[in-house]
């Protein structure tokens, strides 16, 4: 019953990311949604389920790209275990961990896909991390607080 | 006493230690799909996951359609009145056209055959450089083949399912078409960098290049029709160790808001 609820917290994230989340764009940064839910996941059931949870919706993300086939699913696996490190049943809930669990985990995700996808082109290590890493760190981030607000029983949930 | 404890039962040790097996198992699959990207198995897997995506992102697409509803509709109006000028320009040169044509009885010219499209999803997630159209293999569509918009050249089909095909943009640094200079022919490459944005390269210092000099695919492709229009000059530079000049682009084609394509099918020639 489970699996179901999260395969449909999945669905409605896809769904606001392809049309929702287009039109928050700044500068061609998008926040990440599905981020947020592998950080659900992690936060609420442990490392293996937000892992696998990462690595298919990486999967699926990665499937309208043009290159670097599962290069999503290999970040959102490793930002899954860093959510799931920082489980309920291991930390307990304030407000700053929740930020810092959503930073470590969004930072993960971005440093890995960033830093492979650029690996072979001519952006330098500085101007990716200005342009794109830290934007999009700062960006999910953001909307990671914003759902923890409004997400029913915030991102940590009842324990 | 524990880890021999755990040693001594490897289901125990198994379980307890799961998180880090399922990361390993996880990295594995990917970095196996990752350097595999060309498998028929990888294919299968990724046209399962983008059925789902792109179906599910074409029943509501209309929330993105709504947004751009007012835009597109300036836009719209703007480029219907540069339109009507232009065609009055254009009507004058298809006369003159005409007349010269039939002073050096001109016999054949090129016509291509096109496929309308509809874009399905935009990689808009990390990198916007591909879109997923609603034209595939049962539609004639095949890899390779250019994709356009009435503004220009836009991508080329990068994979092939049965319904639906991903575009591979102009904005894919992977992406490479050989152009020239539609006033002086001045040859070169075209290619995205992520720092200056759709460069021409290889333009030898000495050649003479302006401001608004457009841009288009050059007759040396083989795979680009000759003429499709590219961009336009929009800043030039020279840097003192190089033989070339260092030429930025601005794009023809307005990426942001590609809804329709049409892809280019067959390029041979046909007797008028």
């Amino acid at each position: 019953m489970r699996i179901f609820k999260y395969i449909l917290m999945f669905g409605i994230l896809t769904l606001l990311q392809t049309t929702l989340i287009p039109l928050l764009s700044v500068q061609d940064i998008y926040p990440d949604l599905l981020l947020i839910g592998v950080i659900i996941t992690g936060i609420r059931h442990g490392s293996t389920p937000a892992i696998l949870a990462g690595c298919l919706v990486g999967f699926v993300q990665d499937a309208a790209v043009t290159q670097l086939y599962g290069l999503s699913s290999l970040a959102k696996a490793a930002a899954g275990f860093v959510a799931g490190y920082f489980s309920r049943e291991k930390v307990k809930y304030n407000f700053l961990v929740t930020l810092g669990v959503v930073a470590a985990t969004a930072l993960t995700n971005s440093i890995i896909y960033q830093t492979i996808y650029y690996f072979n082109s001519n952006a330098g290590a500085g101007w990716v991390i200005v342009r794109y890493i830290l934007p999009h760190f700062v960006y999910t981030v953001v909307v990671g607080i914003i759902v923890n607000a409004i997400w029913p029983g915030g991102l940590w949930g009842k324990s | 006493m524990l880890n021999k404890d755990l040693l001594e039962r490897p289901n125990l040790f198994f379980v307890s230690k799961r998180e880090y097996f399922t990361l390993i198992a996880a990295i594995l699959v990917s970095l196996y799909a990752l350097f595999n990207n060309d498998r028929p198995q990888i294919d299968a897997i990724r046209s399962f996951f983008l059925g789902s995506y792109a179906g599910l992102q074409k029943k509501f697409s209309w929330v993105r359609q709504f947004a751009d509803l007012q835009r597109d509709n300036t836009a719209l109006r703007q480029r219907a009145t540069q339109m009507m000028l232009e065609n009055s320009r254009l009507r004058e040169a298809l006369l003159e056209n005409y007349r010269l044509r039939q002073m050096l009885d001109y016999r054949a010219r090129e016509t291509w055959a096109f496929r309308a499209g509809r874009v399905i999803t935009k990689q808009r997630d990390q990198t916007p450089v591909s879109v997923t159209i609603d034209l595939g293999s049962k539609d004639g569509i095949r890899p390779n083949m250019p994709v356009v918009t009435p503004e220009g050249l836009a991508g080329k089909i990068f994979k092939v399912f049965p319904q639906m095909s991903i575009v591979q943009l102009m904005l894919d640094r992977n992406f490479n078409v050989s152009a020239r200079l539609q006033g002086n022919r001045v040859y070169g490459i075209v290619s995205w960098s992520e720092r200056s944005g759709l460069e021409l390269a290889s333009v030898p210092r000495t050649s003479k290049v302006e401001l608004s000099d457009v841009v288009v695919t050059s007759d040396s492709s083989a795979l680009f029709p000759p003429g499709l229009r590219i961009g336009q000059v929009k800043e030039i530079s020279e840097e003192k160790a190089s033989l070339f000049k260092v030429i930025i682009l601005e794009p023809s084609v307005d990426f942001s808001r590609l809804e329709e394509i049409f892809v280019i099918t067959s390029l041979s020639p046909r007797p008028q």
